[in-house]
């Protein structure tokens, strides 16, 4: 009774609009063991505006967007946090978190473990039926919201049907139905295609129209860089530049290869320099791998075209495409994870077999959750490496991963899970 | 002239009409369609009947009714195919087995008798799945005061279960691509997938508090279920069979 007693009291109490809405004031979070997370760090950011965070993986980005959402202290008990912080007039460490829910929403990286029911409607009006909102109030908010994200499609679907892209999307819209006054989001586009991000872009757009308060930490520059105010670059743990819109853009690459940052223009984005692919010659490649009029059946049916090509050894190829075109079917057909293909596949001249092609070939899933199974880093290679356990200093060197060679697989971050599983895919790279 | 007109006033009834209902929406398929709460009735009362002696006449007739209606619910075909199920159920244990003999038909004779002796029960819980969905059967546990101790668990299951098909299909083609030694295949594919499972259920969680699930106040039934005439109907006749079957003892 008491709480709510407080709550009320400070719901009363409207900032002024020039007032911060959440203020980090000399924040520092550590670890028990004494790492230092974040050291210092001071932002303000007022009703309406939108700030990107930036920056390096692992430098402190997300847990400053956890200060922020109550996740610092609710859910990280060996994290000490310093500094105060004000949330919509909340200290997030010292107020209940359904209290801080209905002012501030939440999105996160995966959209596959951030949804509870298994209907679409049912998901949107999660956060207001445990509010105990009233059905008819929940109704016309999900319309509401609806309509204001064009959103139809989201509604009445079986959620284990839905892709990626409409699941973050769908994600996104259960959290517009709470109307919070501040959206928080974590890396949202980390799984999400061209389409899903743009659609997402869009959704983005929608909220801040509505003088929502938006905060998002985010690797893709380009997919935000017209809807934000201003860009916080955050490296280990301190505030070290804010960059407004333009200077963001103008950024040269070398500038932005020493930050650490992608390139912020779409276009750029998908400028890479490259020759185009060998579509299969008249002759079979003598040294790298050839396809021959491959494809992939489900049901009798081709997944895509008979694709003939030529992989000379030592270069890359890119596949590109659109969503749902068999981009991943055809590199697991490739890997001899589809159960029938037809046409050949041939590696220095000589045909390989299914079971061959999982042998001389290895492959970095989307989510290499799946395909970490040791207890440490180094096992981790060492499993993969067989006979060649003697490259696996260097290898580990090469990918910045030798001095978390202890650590479980499990507990590094997301782009240093993926750095190993391409380390133990460099060892399996030996061929027949 | 006409078609015009009709055109005309067909959009704007599509202008005026609302949006249809978004919420406890229940398709429904055949002519009634029951709150969740009275197939768990049906479904208790065909746990009663199990413990009672009844003879083939009485069974019969139980069978036919919880097939009608499951019919009447709009899954006919789930009707004919548990009435198939019974028949050859029956078919087996009266005319296949005691002219076989043997082991074996002594074997499956438990076995299939006890079948029978739960295949109402059966019945009832296959119309109760076909019937609800997670969110609705949540909702009527709720509304029938089953504590949020069970109900979370309960829900968080149901939730993963699609989840953890997945998850294991992707561990098992990543395991197909590396060399892994027998020995160390099951502790392969169980590590990563309770890391999955321990990653999710974190997840999930954070998710979950950051939109309010600690919330106290009592969440909204969103499904808006009612007690209607025909669920009362249901209650009343599954009541009266439990009796009936009660009083005539196996008699029929």
């Amino acid at each position: 009774m008491k709480v709510a007693g407080g709550a009320l009291a400070k719901e009363m109490h409207e900032p002024a609009a020039d007032e911060p809405l959440v203020e980090l004031r000399g924040v520092t979070c550590r670890t028990l063991d004494g790492d230092v997370i974040l050291d210092e760090v001071d932002l303000a950011v007022r009703r309406g505006e939108c700030v990107l965070l930036c920056g390096r993986s692992g430098m402190g980005k997300t847990t400053v967007t956890k200060c922020i959402n109550g996740l610092v202290p609710a859910f990280e008990p060996s994290i000490e946090r310093g500094g105060s912080v004000s949330v919509c007039d909340f200290d997030p460490a010292d107020c209940e978190m359904y209290e801080l829910a209905r002012r501030v929403g939440s999105v996160f990286q995966n959209p596959k473990s951030q949804f509870f029911n298994l209907t679409s409607s049912d998901e949107l009006a999660f956060g207001l039926e445990a509010a105990g909102v009233d059905a008819d109030t929940i109704e016309q908010r999900i319309c509401e919201t609806v309509d204001a994200l064009r959103a139809e499609h989201l509604l009445g679907r079986n959620v284990t049907k839905m892709s990626g892209g409409e699941k973050q999307s769908l994600v996104f819209a259960s959290v517009d139905v709470m109307d919070p006054d501040v959206y928080v989001l974590d890396e949202p586009t980390a799984n999400l295609d061209a389409e899903a991000i743009r659609i997402l872009h869009d959704q983005i757009a929608a909220i801040l129209a509505r003088g929502k308060t938006v905060i998002v930490a985010e690797h893709r520059l380009y997919f935000m860089a017209d809807l934000i105010g201003r860009a916080i670059y955050i490296d280990a743990g301190r505030v070290m530049r804010e960059f407004s819109p333009s200077e963001l853009v103008s950024l040269t690459d070398d500038e932005r290869e020493n930050l650490g940052l992608r390139a912020t223009d779409p276009t750029d984005a998908m400028n890479a320099d490259c020759p185009p692919a060998r579509t299969g010659g008249a002759s079979i490649l003598s040294r790298g791998l050839s396809l021959r009029g491959f494809t992939c059946l489900r049901n009798k049916q081709q997944v895509f075209e008979r694709i003939d090509l030529d992989v000379p050894r030592g270069s890359v190829m890119g596949i590109m495409g659109a969503n749902g075109v068999g981009k991943t079917t055809f590199l697991r057909a490739l890997s001899g994870l589809e159960r029938t293909t037809d046409g050949s596949v041939l590696l220095d001249g000589a045909p390989l077999a299914r079971k061959a092609r999982r042998r001389a070939g290895s492959l970095v899933m989307q989510d290499v959750n799946h395909q970490l199974f040791s207890d440490s880093v180094r096992n981790e290679c060492e499993l993969s490496a067989g006979s060649e356990a003697g490259r696996v200093d260097e290898v580990l060197d090469a990918l910045d991963l030798s001095r978390l060679e202890d650590r479980h697989p499990m507990a590094l971050s997301g782009g240093q899970k993926q750095r190993l599983a391409v380390a133990c895919a460099l060892f399996w790279g030996g061929g027949p | 002239m006409r078609s015009k007109g009709a055109s005309a006033s067909a959009a704007g009834a599509a202008e005026a009409e609302p949006r249809e209902r978004v919420l406890g929406n229940v398709h429904k398929r055949g002519p009634i369609s029951l709150d969740p709460r009275t197939v768990m009735g049906v479904l208790f009362a065909a746990s009663l009947v199990a413990f009672m002696p009844k003879g083939l006449y009485v069974e019969l007739a139980l069978v036919l009714a919880v097939a009608l209606l499951q019919a009447l619910c709009g899954h006919w075909r789930m009707a004919l195919a548990f009435g198939g199920f019974y028949m050859a159920l029956w078919a087996a244990l009266n005319v296949l087995f005691p002219h076989v003999g043997g082991v074996a038909a002594t074997m499956f004779t438990i076995g299939f008798t006890f079948s029978r002796k739960i295949f109402l029960c059966l019945m009832a819980g296959a119309l109760l799945v076909g019937e609800c969905s997670v969110h609705r059967l949540t909702a009527a546990l709720q509304r029938l005061r089953v504590p949020q101790v069970v109900l979370v668990p309960l829900t968080v299951t149901m939730r993963y279960f699609p989840t953890f098909k997945d998850e294991a299909s992707h561990i098992r083609d990543a395991m197909r691509l590396r060399d892994i030694p027998l020995s160390e295949r099951v502790e392969c594919f169980i590590v990563p997938l309770i890391m999955s499972a321990t990653n999710t259920a974190d997840e999930l969680s954070r998710a979950a508090t950051c939109r309010g699930i600690e919330n106290p106040a009592l969440s909204t039934d969103t499904e808006r279920l009612r007690i209607q005439a025909v669920d009362w109907a249901v209650l009343a006749l599954a009541a009266l069979a439990v009796v009936a079957v009660a009083l005539t003892g196996g008699a029929l």
